[in-house]
């Protein structure tokens, strides 16, 4: 399913418009990326610092179903299981809270959108959305399309607007 | 026996090697082998399937068969082009929707072409409320359409009320035709609307000089209800589909049943068409009437053989009209096709959890007579087939031609549930949606629909009720949005 960045109503997947206030559930005029290849790692070094590397006790302590989000500048990584989707965003003042509330990590300051992506789990993978964000989401550096779900792989690094975190799961 | 390309039907080139023939009619005749898939078209999809390998399988055949095609120097006379909402299907493990915009254009598109001769019917309401200027008007675009029948034309005129009387008996448009027209101006206003009275005397005169190499077509224009008759109509109109008269429907004014008329011109390939006032009556007759002179093929269909696990959910005709496609296991009546504008239609396929590889959808079987050259049963078959990948690649954006038919689509539907839920009693939604129906108008620079849609908003609010002045409006204003100009992208 997916959500309807306007008015949360959700749709299956694929579905161009929302049925409930006609809201595009896709972005329009997407830049295409190119298509030429070019070393990442060079182009990221300068505009910012990575992630600082996880300790690896932690990855072993994760158990079946868990996921942790490991944000930089925060000493214990957020937990996640039991659920098959997690929102994540930031504190809303009417619209109920998402799952991942980056509130207190700088969210806001560091753009961050009230719902901004969703972590989804699927046959034993877990897949990465963002929601139609404002300052959009970066995975290990390239931008995503809205909507379009990617699959993730373990240690990889996620930006939603300036906020950095990393992902690992045992699933 | 339909003719058609044979080739297709097996999925492959006509210069295909025999092992490549054989292969894909192993994967062909897997496909629709009534055992794996259950759809009820699968059946006389494999037999054609069969068939064609039959003759292609055979190298005598097979040259006979390519020799005939060179001779006649035609491939299919109907080309149909697929648009999809996705190149690649991600892999998921949870229904999708995939939407499918069908092209049907004439293969032929820069020959001149003889225009087909037109058996028309005009079914004309003459209840008391078309009294004045609403009948003057129907009237004086009748005479119109007498004098423009060219000789090979056939016409009748048929005016009813609580019965029905042949004003014009079907007649060649070598026809003494001031006594016709003199006939015509002495229709009177009176008595009240019974549908099926005018239908069923209009579809015996169509009957008279039915005609497979002609376009048979009946117009009904009505201002009112219809009671008690509905389903008799309906019935009538899968009849005269079944025989290859398609319906237009023309309402006048506000007191006509909307959702009647869609379903009745539907169920024959033809729409319904709102007429907010008696001065646009006779524009609109002409423009009919141009569109049947000028038909290069004439009574579409398109069988749709799912396959497994797949679903049709909706589908709506975008071009040349704008309108509803009655979706219930049969061929979608898909009307006739002028010379210059194709025949598009939107699908929207419900699609079950995917697993890798190249993922069968649907076999798209396009069936009509092309009038314009005398031929009949042309078939044209496409397959959609697309890849079901985790590898979703970076570019990939729905065809502007799509994501643009199914923003209007998405706008008609809006008002179709905003006035659903105020029939229901549901203001409150109502009106929500009709505000947002109003703004999204307005994003796409629709000023003038999104001010009705915004008014209606305010409107109901108080009076707790939409208008059907309004309601008539914002359904044909939106659905009129949609016959956007062909796109040329790909």
């Amino acid at each position: 399913m997916i959500t309807c960045p306007s008015c949360h109503h959700q749709e299956l997947e694929g579905e161009l418009f929302c049925s409930e206030c006609g809201a595009r559930l896709w972005t329009p005029g997407m830049v295409t990326p190119p298509t030429v290849t070019f070393d990442s790692g060079q182009l990221r070094e300068p505009l910012r610092t990575p992630v600082a590397p996880v300790p690896t006790a932690d990855l072993h302590d994760l158990q079946q179903g868990q996921i942790a989000l490991f944000i930089e500048g925060s000493p214990q990584p957020i937990l996640l299981e039991g659920q098959r989707e997690y929102f994540l965003g930031r504190e809303a003042q009417e619209q109920q809270n998402p799952d991942v509330n980056f509130g207190q990590h700088g969210g806001r300051e560091k753009g961050v959108s009230r719902r901004h992506a969703s972590l989804r789990v699927d046959r034993r993978q877990l897949l990465l959305m963002d929601l139609g964000s404002s300052n959009g989401t970066q995975l290990n550096g390239s931008p995503l399309v809205a909507h379009e779900p990617v699959r993730l792989e373990n240690g990889d690094e996620i930006r939603l607007g300036k906020l950095a975190f990393k992902v690992h799961f045992n699933l | 026996m339909t003719t058609g390309d044979l080739y297709s039907l097996l999925g492959v080139a006509p210069n295909a090697s025999a092992d490549d023939i054989k292969a894909a009619y192993r994967t062909a005749a897997r496909r629709f082998h009534p055992d794996v898939n259950p759809h009820p078209n699968a059946t006389e999809e494999f037999k054609l399937i069969a068939d064609a390998y039959a003759i292609l399988n055979d190298p005598a055949q097979r040259a006979a068969y390519d020799g005939a095609i060179a001779q006649t120097g035609t491939g299919p006379l109907l080309s149909v082009r697929t648009l999809f909402s996705r190149e690649v299907l991600p892999l998921l493990s949870e229904p999708q929707v995939l939407y499918t915009l069908v092209e049907i254009h004439p293969s032929l598109a820069n020959v001149e072409l003889p225009t087909p001769p037109v058996n028309l019917c005009i079914v004309i309401d003459r209840s008391t409320s078309m009294q004045g200027s609403r009948l003057d008007q129907v009237k004086a675009s009748v005479l119109t359409v007498i004098d423009n029948l060219r000789e090979s034309d056939t016409c009748a005129v048929v005016a009813f009320s609580d019965k029905a009387e042949v004003v014009v008996p079907a007649q060649r448009g070598t026809m003494e035709k001031t006594l016709a027209k003199a006939k015509v101006s002495t229709v009177n206003a009176s008595g009240g609307t019974e549908i099926l009275q005018g239908l069923l005397s209009g579809l015996i005169e169509l009957h008279q000089q039915l005609s497979p190499s002609a376009v048979n077509h009946l117009i009904l224009l009505t201002d009112g209800h219809t009671y008690g008759d509905e389903d008799e109509c309906l019935l009538l109109a899968g009849l005269a589909a079944t025989d290859g008269i398609s319906i237009s429907g023309l309402g006048i004014g506000e007191e006509w049943n909307d959702r009647f008329l869609d379903e009745l011109t539907s169920a024959t390939g033809g729409v319904a068409t709102y007429i907010s006032s008696p001065q646009q009556v006779k524009t609109i007759i002409l423009d009919r009437m141009r569109g049947l002179n000028a038909a290069y093929a004439e009574r579409l269909t398109m069988q749709v053989t799912l396959d497994l696990d797949v679903k049709l959910d909706s589908a709506f005709k975008v071009s040349p009209e704008a309108g509803p496609v009655t979706v219930d296991g049969g061929p979608l009546r898909l009307g006739s096709m002028p010379k210059e504008q194709p025949i598009s239609v939107l699908l929207r396929f419900l699609l079950p959890p995917l697993s890798e590889g190249k993922r069968p959808i649907a076999r798209l079987s396009v069936y009509g007579d092309v009038v314009s050259l005398g031929r009949r049963g042309e078939r044209s078959v496409v397959d959609i087939l697309l890849p079901v990948s985790n590898e979703l690649p970076m570019d990939t954006k729905p065809s502007s031609a799509l994501v643009e038919a199914l923003s209007r689509l998405s706008q008609y539907r809006l008002q179709e549930r905003a006035s659903q839920e105020a029939s229901e009693g549901d203001i409150t939604s109502a009106t929500r949606r009709l505000s947002t129906l109003g703004t999204r108008l307005l994003a796409t620079g629709q000023t003038d629909l999104a001010k009705v849609a915004l008014a209606e908003a305010r409107r109901l609010e108080k009076t707790r009720a939409l208008s059907e002045d309004a309601k008539k409006h914002l359904k044909y204003g939106t659905r009129a949005l949609m016959l956007a100009p062909p796109s040329a992208d790909k």
